[in-house]
Order: structure tokens, then sequence, then C-alpha cells
């Protein structure tokens, strides 16, 4: 593995693959890394093996699942030049990336890195979401792409998005019916939006007719939707016995063992965040995003995002944004000119705009939960780790507690091994609604490398292949690691 | 709670606490052991003893932490299966049989 590589791209996804592709056409050495076994990301999971040997999952999966078979081409498989199975757990602003391969620590270095790991489901902390039974729907659609398992437990569906409607018309499509989809939106918000945003949802009516024919196909397979849900709980005490809700002033209980949770998805900051680069509120999606220029060029100048990691935007605009970084680094590395690099990007651009239209309107269809801001009660566990509630955090903030960082330290919320994924938006929020600050004002908590769980056995081995020297972070972790323990950034 | 609707893939045997059970090739650690009927708990929280199970598949939660090959602390969603892998769950602080 020679150390001159040009560009490092982390995430094997529809973005990560695009652009890989882009930058090696454009003459640049590019290393693809992926911690999964086989690219496709989280739209494409497993696309090569079931696209080749499972029929009927890909029919149920849908046209969309089976297009990307081109998206990721001649990607798939693992070589000298893409590397599957291989966690990215450390990024700075040199180009060095810390990488986690067969169970060794390395570090490898490039001159531009591009960070492509895409979107999580967006946690929201309900009473028993911690309960075995408990997932969230993008997890039974993982699943059921890359190990073709379906549920047997009586299933419910809850919250918002599309992710929602599409996973359970493909377990519908494969004679599992759920029991009920209950969604947290209104009906009149679909009427709402529709008419705000239609003529932009027009000019992309496949989308939109494909949307609409989710819940028409739900309801004639009979399965339940209930819209406007509202105060969901999950009932049960060693594990999931069903989900209580309202809708308006009554009150419902359904019997169910599997939960399965979503409330849209938002950007997968861990790495951008890892690496210093500045991030801004989202206001309209209630997330943090990393501040890019037009090209996914972040704070840093070596670091570049693109794809859901950088904005949600979805699967078919993720190689849009991957084209747009490929060229701007193939400029900054001298292989194009600017002129070059404008004229590819102009067809990009205006094909990336109708994706930013359609999304308006998704947006709109189901906007976010706003009751995270206030709404939690003070008996749920908002960080999953540690199992500190939101009343905890409210009783310290009220304290005096002057951010999450701090927070942290008092409460051990954010301290656990996922190092606040599933609990930092929450803080954030709460922070801002008991301190009447806005979530930018109020923060984030501190996120320090390694990004993913490492031992201080795995870190002693990994040699870094520059002369860059480590991190002030990267010193304190070498010095509080504990062998025994698993390392995290605390 | 979950039952395959395809058989294409190679089976494989696993160990879980000492005991061969089946998976398929390409499937994640957390996958194989939830496509099981048993045993039914994942893990027990090491902070309160409470039973934990996988949540996000993506790498996320770290709610599917398990012992592979003797390696405490893995995220059984991001590791895949191979022949005669050994795998502990971990049971919290409560190491008992359940
Ligand atoms: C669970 C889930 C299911 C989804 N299902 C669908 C769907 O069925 N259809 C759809 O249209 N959209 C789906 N989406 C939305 C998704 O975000 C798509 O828009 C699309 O996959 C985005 O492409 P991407 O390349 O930006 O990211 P992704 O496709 O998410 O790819 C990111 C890749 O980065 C890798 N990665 C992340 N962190 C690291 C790290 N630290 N080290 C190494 N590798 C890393 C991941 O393994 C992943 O392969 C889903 C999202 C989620 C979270
Ligand atoms: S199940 Fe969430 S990290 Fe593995």
């Amino acid at each position: 593995m020679s150390p001159e590589l040009d560009l490092i791209v982390v995430g094997g996804g529809a973005a990560g693959v695009t652009a890989t592709r882009r930058a090696r056409a454009l003459g640049l050495k590019t290393l693809l890394l992926d911690e999964q076994a086989t690219p496709g990301g989280n739209a494409y999971r497993n696309i090569d093996h079931n696209s080749g040997s499972e029929p009927r999952l890909t029919a149920a999966l849908g046209a969309a699942y089976l297009a990307g078979r081109d998206v990721i081409g001649e990607c798939s498989g693992t070589n000298a030049d893409n590397w599957s199975n291989v966690q990215v757990w450390h990024l700075d602003q040199s180009g060095m990336v810390g990488i986690l391969r067969d169970g060794r620590a390395e570090f490898l270095q490039a001159r531009r890195v591009l960070v492509a790991t895409g979107a999580m489901e967006r946690p929201v902390p309900i009473p028993g979401w911690t309960l075995p039974g408990v997932m969230t729907v993008g997890a039974c659609q993982t699943l059921l792409k890359s190990s073709a398992l379906v549920p047997t437990a009586p299933t419910l569906m809850a919250g918002r998005g599309p992710l929602l409607l599409l996973t359970a018309c493909q377990l519908l499509a494969l004679g599992v019916p759920v029991r009920a989809v209950v969604m947290s939106t209104p009906w009149w918000q679909y009427l709402a939006a529709g008419l705000r945003e239609l003529p932009a949802a027009v000019r992309m009516s496949r989308s939109l007719a494909e949307g609409l024919g989710w819940l028409a196909r739900l309801r004639r397979g009979g399965i339940p939707v209930y819209d406007g849900a509202e105060s969901l709980s999950v009932i049960g005490s060693d594990q999931a016995t069903g989900l209580e809700f309202r809708t308006g002033r009554r009150l419902h209980r359904l019997d169910g063992n599997l939960i399965l949770l979503h409330e849209g998805i938002v950007p997968d900051t861990s790495l951008t965040m890892a690496s210093d680069c500045d991030q801004e509120w989202d206001e309209q999606q209630l997330c943090w995003r990393p501040k890019t220029d037009p090209w996914g060029r972040t704070s840093a100048a070596t670091i570049f995002v693109a794809g859901d990691g950088a904005r949600i935007l979805g699967a078919a605009a993720a190689p849009l944004s991957a084209a747009l970084a490929a060229l701007a680094i193939a400029c900054d590395l001298g292989r194009i000119s600017t002129q070059e690099r404008d004229r590819r990007a102009r067809p990009l651009r205006t094909e990336l705009a109708r994706h930013q239209r359609f999304r308006r309107f998704l947006d709109a269809l189901y906007p976010p939960p706003r009751t995270i801001r206030g709404g939690i009660a003070d008996s749920t566990i908002i960080c999953r780790c540690e199992g500190v509630t939101a009343g905890d955090l409210r009783q310290v903030i009220r304290l005096g507690c002057l951010g999450p960082n701090q927070a942290k330290s008092f409460t051990r919320c954010g301290m656990g091994p996922c190092q606040g994924r599933m609990c930092g938006l929450a803080v954030t929020e709460i922070f801002a609604s008991e301190c009447n600050r806005e979530p930018q004002a109020v923060g984030y908590f501190r996120i320090r490398p390694p990004v993913k769980p490492l031992t201080l056995e795995q870190f002693a081995g990994a040699a870094p292949m520059s002369d860059a020297p480590l991190s002030r972070d990267m010193v304190m972790l070498a010095a509080n690691g504990n062998s025994s323990r698993l390392m995290t950034s605390e | 709670m979950f039952e395959r609707i395809s058989e294409t893939r190679t089976l494989v045997t696993i160990y879980v606490d000492g005991r061969p059970v089946h998976a398929r090739q390409g499937d994640t650690v957390a996958a194989a052991l939830m496509s099981l009927k048993s045993p039914q708990v994942y893990r027990l929280s090491q902070v309160n003893g409470r039973p934990r199970a996988p949540y996000c598949m993506i790498g996320h939660c770290h709610e599917c932490l398990v012992e592979i090959e003797g390696q405490a602390n893995q995220q059984g969603c991001l590791v895949e299966v191979a022949d005669g892998m050994r795998i502990r769950r971990q049971l919290g602080r409560a190491e008992v049989e359940i």
C-alpha cells in the first residue's frame, strides 16, 4: 500500500462508490473504505448477492433497490483499492485516517479525504424504547437485505417518513403483513405539504406516485394505518408487549412483540465532528450537518463530505454530490482546471437542484418531530448506554450546568460506548428548551477519536504511515486507555 | 423473532456460549443471534443488568456488543460470522444462564 494516496473515501454507499469511480477516472489514486462486507451502503445493501441469487427478495425490495446494481457497479468485491470490513475510527485535518482492519489498527494518509458515511435513523426517546423487541425500521430492513430475515413476531411500526412506508410495503410484498402502521404525522399534513410544494413534486412525478402508492398498497393489503398518533410509549417489562398512543383524545393500545420505530434520518456526523469540521444546526430538519461550500468541502480544506452524510437528499441524489466533490478534489490536486471543473459541474447542479426541490416536498410531508425539544417525559431514558433520563439531565441543567459536555461529566449522559450518537440530538434540544437558547448556541458533545470501539492493544499496534504529528487527542487517548476495557473518548 | 425466507447461502456453524448453532454465510453475528429461537436474551446491560438487544443494526447504537473469539465488546451488527466462530453473550454483572 503506497502512502502516496490522493484520496481516501470513507463509506461505500451510493455516494462513496460514485466519488471513487469519478475520482479514479480523473486520475486520482483513490482508496475506498467501508465497514460492511460488501459495498452498497444503506439503500443498496447486499445488492450484489440479492440481485444475483434472491429474485423474490429483490422483487419485493423494488425497482429503486435494483437500480443500485448500476450505481455500485464495478466497485463490488474487495480488492487492492476497495477495502471492505474496515472501520474508520479516526480522521484529522492533516488527512490522516485511523482504520481497524482484521482486528489491527493502522493509520493511512491521503491528500484529501471524502466522508461519505451516510445517515442514521433519528433516535427519538420514548418510554420503553430500550426494551428488547424494540428496534428501528431500518434495522428490520437491514436484516431483510443482508440476511433475508423477516419478523415472525406480531409487528407494529410507528413514526414517520418514507423509509417506514417503504419497509412496510416490502414486508407486505413478501407476505409478512405488519399488524399496524402508526403514523405520528396527521393526515392534513399531506394536504398542506402537497399544496405548498406540489409544483416541485410534480416534476418528480415518479417519486410522488411511489410515495402515494405506498399508503394505498398498505390499505389494500388490509393493514390498519393510524394517523396523527401522539404520546407513543412501548409497553413491557423485560420484553416489548405492545404500543400505546393517543389520536386526538382517544387512547389506543395495540399488542405486538416487535415494535419498529422510525422518525426519519439525519446525517451521521461522527467523523466530521471528530475532525473538528464546523457544524451547523439545521432548524428545518432538527439535526447537525457539516458546514460545506457548494462542492462539499468542509471548514477543513482537506476534508469533503457527500451523500446523506452531508445533507439528507436521498439515494438518487447521493451520486450527484459525490461527483461534484470528486471534481473539486481533482481540481485541487491539479488534474483539471477550474474551467473544466465548472463546466462538468453544471449538469450535475441542475439535476441536484431538482432533488433539492423534491426533498423540500418530502420534508414538508414528514416534518421532523417537534416533541424532542420540550416533550420528553422526565422518566424517559435518553442515554441508552448509561440509562440517564430526561429528568436527570433537566436536573443538572437547573443546577446551572453549562452545556452538553459538562452534563456528560455530571450525569454520564453520552459517556457510554455509542459516544452520544443515541442521545446527542435530544441533549442539545433539551438544553435549548430548558435554557431558551438556540441549538446552535447550545452546541453538541465534543467528539473525540476513536469514534469506534478500540482496545489499547489495537491502538498500540498502530504505526502512523506519515510524519504528521499525533494530535493532542490521540496522545491523550493513548495515555488514558485501559486495555481491559472498551475504549471510548473519555 | 425472525425467520429466514431464503436458504441460498452456505450454512456455517458458530458457537454461542459453547453451544453449536447454524448461521448463514454473510450473516452478521447480531443477525445470526436474532434468527435463533434460543437464547432469547441477547445481552444484559453492564450498567443496570436489564436485558438489551440490537437496536439499529448499522453500527451506531452499540446495543449489540458481544464477545467474539475472546475479544469483548465487539459490535455484533458489523462482524460477519465465520465457520467455527466462538461467541459469548455479555450478561452484564449477573453472570447467570438465561
Ligand atoms: C438504516 C437505513 C436504511 C435505509 N434504507 C433506504 C432504502 O431502502 N432506500 C432508500 O432510498 N434510502 C434508504 N436509506 C437512506 C439512505 O441514507 C440513502 O439515501 C443512501 O443510502 C445514502 O447514500 P450514502 O452513500 O450517502 O450513504 P450510505 O448508503 O448510508 O453509505 C454509507 C456507508 O458508509 C459506511 N460507514 C459509515 N461509517 C463508517 C466508518 N466509520 N468506517 C467505515 N465505513 C463507514 C457504512 O457502512 C455505509 O456502507 C436508508 C437509511 C438508513 C439509515
Ligand atoms: S445494533 Fe446498533 S450498533 Fe450494532
